[in-house]
C-alpha cells in the first residue's frame, strides 16, 4: 500500500533529500500556577512529499499539542521554540498575516469530533469554502462549485444538495468528509489528522483513512495521521513517531519500529493492543500506572517508573534520543535486544501476526 | 462445555423488541431478539452505532423496559415486576457504562458513590463500610487513598473502577458492560479488561459485554453476537466468529478492525456506506444494501439464524461458507442459545 518503505528515505529520517515539512527541536511551553510545563519538549522529524507520518501516544503524551503547535494554534501565554520549516519555508520568522498565509493555505488540519469542529448554525458549503475566500479570493459561483467538487471528492452523495444542508444533517462519518473536504479546500501541502477517526465506528474508521490515504496520493501531499491505536498506522504509514509525556521517544521506517523497536514503551504499548490471534479470556497484557503528570516529571527517563526494566540509571539525568539505525532513533537506557530472529520477547507484527 | 443438561441460565432474553418513539414516528431498535447468559459466562454484542446493541443493554436492565418480549433474571421476568419488586431485582443485575466520569456523580466521594447500592438496599452501616473497603481493594484501588477522593481527582481509568466497584458491592449475578473501554487508552483498555475476567471469575459473574470493537469483545467474551440494525445476524462461540466469520456482515467489521501489523496487507473495503436509518429498514434482509453477495431473493425474503457446519448461527442466504440456506425455511426462531455454561479459563 503506502509502505515503499524504501529504508532510511521515509518519514522521520534525518537528512533525507528536501523535505516537505521539517520539524526540529519543537517546544511549547505553558505558564501555570505551579511552574512552567512542557506538553511537547524538542520533537523532531520530517515529513517527505507524498509520504505519511504516524504520531501515536496516548491522551496526554502531547500529540495534539505538537499538532497545534506547528499550526502555532497554542494557548495564550504559551511560549514556542524550535523551527518548523514548510517547503523551504520558515515559518518560526514570520508573524502575524504571512505566518496565516504560510499555515492556512499550506497545512490542513482535521480534528477528532465535527461536531464541535463544524459550526452547526452555517452551511456546510459555506464552512467548506472559507478557508479559499479567506485564502485565496475565490468567491460566489466560482467557489461553490469548488466546494461541491470537494464534496464530491471526499465521497459524499448528492454533493449539490449538501452543499446547501447543516451539519446535524449529515452522520458522523459524513461530516468528517465535510472537515477533510474544508481542510482540502486551499490545496495544503500538508494534511494532519489528530484523531480524525477516533470518534468513528471501525467500518467507517476504515472508509475514512482509505479516503485519507487515496487524496494523499493523488495530490502528493503529506499525510500526518496522529492517533493512539498503532493498528490504524500500521499499514497505512511510512514512518511512525512514538511519543510519551512530551518527548518523541522513538520514530522510525513503520516495519522497523514495529519488528525492531527498541524503547520499552514503544514494546509495552504494542504488547497491551488485544489481539483477534489470541485465545479469548487470556490475560491481557498491560502497562502499570498511568502517565506522569506533566508538573511532575520523572527525572531521567519519563516512563520508567511503569517500565519493568527500569534501571537505576534511567532516572539519573536527561535521556538523549539514540539512532540506532539510519532513520531510526530511540530514548532507552536499557532498551530491547533486537536479536535477527528470536529474542527474549516475542516478535510483535511477524509476518503472519500468529504467535506460538 | 459441559456434558448432560446445562444448569438454568443467569439471564433469558425471549423475542425481546424495543421501540422508541422519535419526531416522525417509531423506531424500532431492536427486532426479535433471543439469547441466554448461562452462569459465569459472557455474552459479547458487536456492531455499529444504531445497530441497537446498547438498547439491549438497556432493555434487559429495564431502562427502560422492552416494548415487548421477556427478560427472565434466574427465571424470574424482570419485565412484570412492579417498581419496588424492580428495585430489589436490581441488586442481582448491575451496569456499568462507557464514560465512567460522567457516570459518577462528581460531587461525592469515592466511598459514598460505591455505598449506594448497600443504603439502597438498607443495609447495616458497618456491613456496608466494611464491603466498600473489600470492594475497593478488589478493583485495585486502596480505600483509605482513593476513598476520600472525588471523581475528578481520579483518572478515566480509575473512575472505571470505581463504577465496577459500585456495580459489584452488591454481588450481582449479571453484569452489563456497555462500551466499558471505548474511551480509555490501549494501556489502560487491558486493566479494564483483566480486571472484569477478574471479577468475572470471583464472583462467578455472567456478563453481557457490549462494544464496537471485536478485538476487544474478542478477548472477554464465551460467544459474540453480530447486531445489525436492530438484528442478530451471526452468533456464535468467540474464536468461531472471529476466524471463520460466515456473515458477510462480520467480515466487514473484522476486516475493517485495525491490525498492528505494518506486514499485513490491508483488507479491501467491501463494507461500503453507512448503517441505514432504523426507521425504514431495507425489506428483505437488512444488510443487503451494504453486502457485495446481495441477489434478488434478499429484497423479498429476510433470512432467518440458522445452524452451520462451523458451529455458529447465521442469518444470511448466501453466507461465504456453510452453504447456501434452503428454498423454504423453518418460520423465523431467532434463538440464540449461550452454549458453555460457564467461563473459560
Amino acid at each position: 500500500m503506502t509502505a515503499e518503505t524504501t529504508p532510511g528515505a521515509p518519514g522521520p529520517a534525518a537528512g533525507a533529500p528536501p523535505a516537505l515539512l521539517s520539524v526540529s527541536g519543537l517546544t511549547c511551553e505553558l505558564p501555570t500556577p505551579a511552574g512552567p510545563v512542557r506538553p511537547v519538549e524538542d520533537v523532531s522529524f520530517t515529513l517527505g512529499h507524498g509520504k505519511t507520518l504516524g504520531i501515536v501516544g496516548e491522551s496526554g503524551a502531547g500529540k495534539s499539542m505538537l499538532a497545534r503547535a506547528l499550526m502555532g494554534l497554542v494557548p495564550r501565554g504559551a511560549t514556542l521554540s524550535g523551527d518548523v520549516v514548510l517547503d523551504g519555508v520558515s515559518i518560526s520568522r514570520l508573524t502575524g498575516k504571512d505566518r496565516r498565509k504560510v499555515l492556512g493555505a499550506g497545512i490542513g488540519l482535521v480534528f477528532q469530533d465535527p461536531m464541535t469542529s463544524l459550526n452547526p448554525v452555517v452551511p456546510i458549503g459555506r464552512q467548506i469554502t472559507e478557508g479559499m475566500r479567506f485564502h485565496k479570493g475565490i468567491k460566489g459561483r466560482e467557489a461553490r462549485g469548488i466546494g461541491i467538487d470537494l464534496l464530491r471528492q471526499v465521497g459524499v452523495n448528492d454533493p449539490a444538495k449538501r452543499y446547501d444542508q447543516y451539519p446535524h444533517q449529515l452522520s458522523g462519518g459524513m461530516r468528517q468528509r465535510v472537515t477533510i473536504a474544508a481542510a482540502l479546500a486551499c490545496d495544503p501541502k500538508v494534511l494532519i489528522a489528530d484523531e480524525a477517526t477516533t470518534a468513528l465506528d471501525v467500518t467507517v474508521q476504515k472508509q475514512i483513512l482509505d479516503l485519507l490515504q487515496s487524496i494523499q496520493r493523488d495530490r502528493e501531499m503529506g499525510l500526518v495521521i496522529i492517533t493512539h491505536d498503532l493498528g490504524v498506522v500500521a499499514g497505512r504509514t511510512d514512518g511512525i513517531a512514538v511519543m510519551y509525556a512530551g518527548q518523541v521517544v522513538e520514530k522510525g521506517p513503520t516495519a522497523v519500529l514495529f519488528d525492531a523497536h527498541r524503547n520499552r514503551y514503544t514494546a509495552a504499548l504494542l504488547r497491551s493492543m488485544p489481539r483477534l490471534e489470541d485465545e479469548p479470556h487470556q490475560k491481557l497484557a498491560t502497562i502499570a500506572g498511568a502517565p506522569p503528570q506533566p508538573r511532575a516529571l520523572p527525572p531521567g527517563c519519563r516512563f520508567a517508573p511503569r517500565c519493568g526494566f527500569a534501571q537505576p540509571e534511567c532516572s539519573q539525568g536527561p535521556l538523549e534520543l539514540v539512532r540506532d539505525a539510519p532513520g531510526h532513533h530511540y530514548r532507552c537506557v536499557n532498551p530491547r535486544e533486537v536479536p535477527a530472529a528470536v529474542g527474549d520477547e516475542q516478535p510483535y507484527a511477524s509476518a503472519t501476526g500468529i504467535q506460538q | 462445555m459441559p456434558a448432560g443438561a446445562p444448569a438454568a441460565p443467569v439471564l433469558e432474553v425471549d423475542h425481546l423488541i424495543q421501540r422508541f418513539r422519535v419526531p416522525g414516528g417509531t423506531l424500532e431498535a431492536v427486532s426479535d431478539v433471543s439469547f441466554t447468559i448461562g452462569r459465569g459466562a459472557t455474552l459479547g454484542l458487536v456492531g455499529e452505532s444504531g445497530s441497537g446493541k446498547s438498547s439491549i443493554g438497556r432493555a434487559v436492565i429495564q431502562l427502560p423496559p422492552p416494548a415487548q418480549g421477556a427478560v427472565r433474571l434466574d427465571g424470574r421476568d424482570l419485565t412484570t415486576l412492579s417498581k419496588a419488586e424492580l428495585r430489589d431485582a436490581r441488586s442481582g443485575i448491575q451496569m456499568i457504562f462507557q464514560d465512567p466520569v460522567s457516570a459518577l456523580n462528581p460531587r461525592r466521594r469515592v466511598r459514598d458513590i460505591v455505598a449506594e447500592g448497600p443504603a439502597i438496599l438498607g443495609w447495616p452501616r458497618e456491613r456496608a463500610e466494611q464491603r466498600v473497603a473489600e470492594i475497593l481493594t478488589q478493583v485495585g484501588l486502596d480505600p483509605a487513598a482513593f476513598g476520600d477522593r472525588r471523581p475528578h481527582q481520579l483518572s478515566g481509568g480509575q473512575c472505571q473502577r470505581v463504577a465496577i466497584a459500585r456495580a459489584l458491592i452488591v454481588e450481582p449475578r449479571m453484569l452489563i458492560c456497555d462500551e466499558p473501554v471505548a474511551s480509555l487508552d490501549v494501556s489502560v483498555q487491558g486493566q479494564i479488561l483483566n480486571l472484569l475476567e477478574d471479577m468475572r471469575g470471583r464472583y462467578g459473574l455472567s456478563m453481557l459485554f457490549i462494544s464496537h470493537d471485536l478485538s476487544v469483545v474478542h478477548a472477554v467474551s464465551d460467544q459474540i453476537g453480530v447486531m445489525y440494525l436492530g438484528q442478530v445476524v451471526e452468533y456464535g462461540d468467540a474464536d468461531v466468529i472471529t476466524r471463520e466469520p460466515s456473515h458477510p456482515y462480520t467480515r466487514g467489521l473484522l476486516d475493517a478492525v485495525p491490525v498492528p501489523d505494518p506486514h499485513a496487507a490491508l483488507p479491501e473495503t467491501r463494507l461500503r456506506g453507512e448503517i441505514p436509518s432504523p426507521m425504514s429498514p431495507p425489506s428483505g434482509c437488512r444488510f443487503r444494501t451494504r453486502c457485495g453477495f446481495a441477489q434478488d431473493r434478499c429484497a423479498t425474503e429476510a433470512p432467518v439464524l440458522r445452524p452451520i457446519d462451523t458451529g455458529q448461527v447465521v442469518a444470511c442466504h448466501f453466507p461465504l461458507h456453510g452453504g447456501a440456506a434452503p428454498a423454504v425455511q423453518e418460520p423465523a426462531v431467532a434463538e440464540v442459545t449461550n452454549t458453555s455454561g460457564q467461563g473459560g479459563h
